[in-house]
C-alpha cells in the first residue's frame, strides 16, 4: 500500500503532517494530496461544530460519524507499531517501515485528535460530545497513543542524531499530548455536563479511566516524562534557550494532566462515576467553567461508600505483579499509582466485587484479630492501630467487556481494574 | 495500491464537492440529514484516510458514489444536496 520508494510527500501528507493549508503552485481550486488529507480532516470538524447538523440528528448517526473518523485511528498506528499492531490483533496490517511514513501518520493521527478535541470542547451539541467521549474506539485509539514508544519510530539504520529521527520524535511527542489532552476533555467533560445536568449518562465517559492499559499508560508516561518533552516545534527550537524552555512547559503541562487524570480516577474530583450515575451522592461543587481545579499531588481523600473486609492479603507495602487478595477481590498488582493508592487487575473468572452501594464489612473483628495476632507474633511493641481496608471497584472497560468470555455483565462482576486505597498504619 | 507521487493534485471538482458538504448539510431538510450525514462521513472517510488501509483514490468513483448516495439505504440524500 505504501510506495517502496521515500518521497517528499509520503502518504500524501506534507511531512510536517499537520500542515494545512493550499500547497505553492495548487491552483484554479486544485489541491495537493497532501493538503486535501488535511482539509477533509477539517471539513469533517466543520460538520461536527456546525450548529444546523448535528442538533437535527439522532445520536446513532452522530455515533456512525464519529466512528468513521475513530476507526482509521488504531490502524494508523499499528502500522507505525508491530507491539501496537499485535495487541490489536493486526499482524497482516502492512508495515510503514521507513521513518518518514511513520511521522506521517503520526502527524494525520494527532490531526485526527484534534478534530475530536474541538468537538469535546466547542461542539454545540451535547450528543456529539456523547458521541465522542462515549465511544468505545476512543479507548482503543488512546491506550495506543498514549502507549507509543520512541523506539516504534526507529528505523534500523537510520541515526537517531538525523532531522528525520528528531522529527519523527517531535511528531510522536504531539500524538501524545493531544491523545492526553482528548482524554481529560473527555474525562473532566463528564464532570462537567454531569454537574449541569444531574440525570445525564456522563458515567460512561469515565469509563475511559477504568481502563487498565489506560491507566497504565499514564503511569509509564508520569515515569518517563522525556516522552512529554518534545513540543510542536521542538525539533527546530531544542537548542536554544526558548526550545528548552518550551520543552519545559510541555513536560509540566503534561505532568499536570497526568496527575488530574490519576486524581480522577481514584474520585479525588467527587464521587466515584458510577455512583454518580445512581445519584448516589450530591454533586461535587464547582465554579466557574465546572472543572476540578488542579490539586497537589499528596494523600487523596477517600471514596465514601466504598468499603471492605479485609480477610487476607499483604498488610505492608504492595509492588506491582504482587498477587493480592481484598476481600472477594483478588488479582495481580498493576502499578502504585502514589504511597496510597495501587491498581489491580482482578483475576476476570475470580473477581467479585460490589460496585455501588456499600459492601458489609462484616468481619472487621475478626480480621483485626488475625492482624493482631500477626503484630504481636512479630514482636511489635504497644497497640496495634485500628484500620479501615477501603477499595473501589470499577465498572468495567470496554475492551474488557468486548473481550470477556462471559458477556453477561453483573454489577458484582469486575472486568476492569480496581483501585485499592491502603490505609494501614 | 496507492502511492502518492509528489506534487500528485486533487481535481478541483472533487475538492469543492468536499468543501460544500458543510453548507449543503446544513440545509437539508431533516428527513433526508441522517442519511446525508452518513453519506457525508463515508466520503470522508475516504478522502481522508485513502491509502492508509483503502486502496487507490479514484475520484471517479467518489463523484458516481456521492451522486447515487454512497453506501446508505435512505437514497441518494447526499447527491442530491450537493447537485
Amino acid at each position: 500500500m505504501f510506495g517502496v520508494a521515500v518521497d517528499d510527500e509520503p502518504l500524501g501528507l506534507s511531512a510536517d503532517g499537520v500542515g494545512g493549508g493550499t500547497a505553492v503552485g495548487e491552483i484554479a481550486g486544485s489541491m495537493s494530496s497532501a493538503s486535501f488529507r488535511v482539509f477533509s480532516l477539517e471539513v469533517w470538524r466543520g460538520i461536527l461544530l456546525h450548529p444546523r447538523i448535528g442538533t437535527r440528528v439522532s445520536k446513532g448517526v452522530l455515533d456512525f460519524v464519529v466512528s468513521q473518523l475513530l476507526f482509521h485511528l488504531p490502524l494508523m498506528l499499528a502500522r507505525m507499531s508491530p507491539d501496537i499492531a499485535r495487541a490489536q490483533g493486526n499482524r497482516d496490517l502492512p508495515r510503514a517501515p521507513l521513518v518518514a511514513e511513520k511521522t506521517v501518520l503520526a502527524g494525520i493521527a494527532t490531526t485526527t485528535l484534534q478534530v475530536l478535541s474541538a468537538t469535546l470542547a466547542n461542539s454545540p451539541c451535547p450528543l456529539a460530545r456523547d458521541s465522542v467521549a462515549e465511544s468505545s474506539q476512543l479507548e482503543f485509539a488512546l491506550q495506543a497513543c498514549l502507549s507509543m514508544q520512541d523506539a516504534a519510530m526507529a528505523q534500523g539504520p537510520e541515526p537517531a542524531s538525523t532531522g528525520r529521527w528528531t522529527a519523527s520524535q517531535a511528531a510522536l511527542c504531539k500524538l501524545r499530548m493531544t491523545a492526553l489532552g482528548v482524554l481529560e476533555q473527555a474525562v473532566f467533560s463528564a464532570f462537567r455536563d454531569w454537574t449541569a445536568y444531574h440525570a445525564y449518562p456522563a458515567v460512561r465517559c469515565g469509563s475511559l479511566l477504568r481502563s487498565p492499559h489506560i491507566i497504565q499508560a499514564l503511569l509509564q508516561l508520569r515515569s518517563d516524562s522525556a516522552a512529554l518533552s518534545y513540543s510542536d516545534h521542538m525539533a527546530m527550537l531544542r537548542t536554544a534557550a526558548a526550545g528548552q524552555r518550551e520543552m519545559g512547559e510541555a513536560k509540566d503541562a503534561g505532568l499536570q494532566r497526568i496527575a488530574r487524570l490519576l486524581q480522577a480516577a481514584v474520585g479525588a474530583f467527587g464521587p466515584a462515576l458510577d455512583e454518580r450515575w445512581h445519584g448516589i451522592f450530591a454533586p461535587p461543587a464547582s465554579g466557574g467553567s465546572g472543572l476540578p481545579p488542579l490539586l497537589p499531588l499528596g494523600p487523596i481523600p477517600g471514596i465514601p461508600g466504598r468499603s471492605a473486609e479485609l480477610r487476607s492479603g499483604p498488610l505492608g507495602s504492595i509492588d506491582p505483579s504482587d498477587f493480592v487478595e481484598f476481600g472477594l477481590c483478588q488479582g495481580t498488582v498493576l502499578a502504585t499509582i502514589s504511597d496510597d493508592w495501587v491498581v489491580v487487575k482482578p483475576q476476570s473468572d475470580r473477581a467479585m466485587v460490589q460496585s455501588k452501594g456499600h459492601m458489609a464489612t462484616s468481619h472487621p473483628a475478626g480480621v483485626q484479630a488475625v492482624r493482631k495476632a500477626a503484630w504481636d507474633a512479630a514482636g511489635h511493641p504497644g497497640e496495634l492501630e485500628s484500620y479501615t481496608p477501603q477499595f473501589g471497584a470499577m465498572r468495567p472497560a470496554y475492551s474488557d467487556v468486548a473481550t470477556a468470555s462471559d458477556p453477561s455483565l453483573s454489577p458484582m462482576r469486575c472486568f476492569g481494574h480496581v483501585l485499592i486505597r491502603r490505609v494501614e498504619a | 495500491m496507492e502511492h502518492h507521487r509528489p506534487g500528485q493534485v486533487v481535481p478541483p471538482h472533487i475538492v469543492n464537492l468536499v468543501r460544500r458538504l458543510p453548507e449543503a448539510l446544513a440545509s437539508a431538510p431533516a428527513s433526508s440529514l441522517g442519511g446525508a450525514l452518513m453519506s457525508a462521513a463515508n466520503l470522508l472517510s475516504y478522502t481522508a484516510f485513502r491509502g492508509i488501509v483503502l486502496g487507490e483514490p479514484n475520484w471517479d468513483a467518489v463523484v458516481g458514489g456521492t451522486r447515487a448516495g454512497v453506501d446508505t439505504s435512505d437514497g441518494p440524500d447526499l447527491g442530491a444536496l450537493l447537485r
